[in-house]
């Protein structure tokens, strides 16, 4: 019995410990501040690492409803008010896929709230992924650094930018 | 019998809307328009050719308070106090098939601010215009035309994403023709003046910005009045 209690003792002190180290859910995580896919950043000409930091909380706030874009005024958005729940039911399997819709949803706002801004979403390709993972951390940090203000990024291709299509055309061809 | 509905037809029609808190019907142009004491109607027109036949729209419009810079929010009772102010208005495209379909709403006058619109008018407003909208006043006794709007559907674009596309396209002149068969509107009409982004809180769709090409954007915000020096004891 003093063997099996020993046992259970040491099983549960690494599990205690575990719990605080282990890596947050993804939405949670995410909220932590602006992380970036391996192969993605944020670039505007002139702009730094510290801009682009202070735009995507602004846009965090935005996206949730609780700012108007622009304005200094914060606003309460009740937690229960949701239309995209509306739509989709009720039940447990319901709020999950709530949750991932309104997860979804919301990364794509708060990317369009920076695009407005003038920030270009840039992907990197993966010898470029590949190439940075390579380097000290310290130059790592410089071509980054230099990527996310230069005019003209020798890093990655434009993956999304601000244009006013939604109301003047700029197509390849209709979706559906 | 006949001639007897005609005069109710008649003395019914001669009766302006009644004030609604929200507007949705569109006035009905086979019998005269008239307006109350504070309304006034906006024309809107859906515009296709052979490539968005098929394809439909609807607009929401929010009442906006220019000087706060803000939605003009209804009050939780305004029912029950009795108020006929307009706070929103829907304009939905009704003819997928028709090159045009054009849509009169009698609303409160003021100004709207475009905030949101939908590629499925049998659905709810999917895209929220928050980061950036056209917005526009309508003085009592106005019929001030809008725009047209030719709505693409879901289109890829240059980059790869693919959203809703709602072009706008003004026409004015096509506007009054159209409403030749109600000389108290075609007389009347004028074209009212869009200012580009008017910004409100976000919430409850996909956010984008909708500016309408050539027109100018509403001037910055005077700054707050600047507070009294704050009274020192001696």
């Amino acid at each position: 019995m003093r063997l099996l209690i020993t046992l259970l003792l040491a099983a549960a002190v690494p599990a205690a410990a575990t719990e605080t180290t282990a890596p947050k859910p993804k939405a949670e995580a995410e909220e932590d501040g602006p992380k970036l896919p391996a192969d993605r950043y944020f670039n505007r000409t002139g702009s730094t690492w510290a801009d682009y930091k202070t735009d995507w909380q602004d846009c965090r706030i935005i996206a949730r409803g609780s700012q108007v874009p622009g304005q200094t005024t914060y606003y309460y958005v009740p937690a229960g008010y949701s239309p995209i729940a509306a739509g989709v039911g009720a039940g447990i399997g319901a709020a999950i896929a709530i949750a991932i819709i309104e997860g979804q949803i919301r990364r794509a706002n708060r990317a369009t709230c920076l695009l407005i801004r003038g920030w270009r979403e840039m992907k990197l390709s993966p010898a470029e992924v590949a190439m940075l993972a390579k380097l000290p951390v310290a130059d790592r940090d410089a071509r980054m650094t230099d990527a996310t203000g230069s005019a003209q990024p020798t890093l990655g291709s434009v993956m999304h930018q601000w244009h006013n299509d939604y109301a003047e055309l700029q197509t390849t061809g209709a979706a559906r | 019998m006949k001639r007897l509905f005609a005069v109710v037809a008649l003395a019914l029609a001669a009766v302006p809307a009644a004030g609604q808190l929200s507007v949705e019907k569109r006035a009905d142009l086979t019998l005269p328009v008239t307006l109350g004491p504070d309304q006034a109607a906006v024309v809107f027109a859906f515009r296709r050719d052979a490539a968005q036949l098929g394809q439909a729209s609807m607009l929401s419009w929010l009442r906006y308070d220019l000087d706060k810079r803000m939605l003009e929010a209804r009050t939780k009772d305004a029912k029950k106090q009795g108020l006929t102010t307009t706070y929103a208005f829907q304009v939905r495209d009704k003819g997928r098939k028709l090159a045009v379909d054009y849509a009169v709403m009698v609303v409160s006058a003021g100004s709207y601010v475009l905030g949101g619109a939908t590629a499925d008018p049998n659905t709810g407003i999917s895209d929220i215009f928050c980061f950036g909208a056209p917005v526009f006043t309508v003085k009592p006794g106005e019929i001030a035309y809008v725009g047209d709007f030719v709505p693409h559907g879901i289109t890829r674009q240059a980059l790869g994403e693919t959203h809703n596309v709602l072009g706008y396209h003004s026409d004015f002149g096509a506007a009054q023709a159209a409403l030749a068969a109600r000389p108290e509107l075609a007389s009347k009409l004028v074209a009212a003046t869009l200012m580009n982004g008017a910004v409100y809180p976000c919430y409850g769709g996909r956010f984008y910005a909708y500016a309408v090409p050539g027109i100018e954007p509403l001037p910055p915000m005077p700054p707050p009045p600047l507070l009294p020096p704050p009274i020192t004891a001696r």
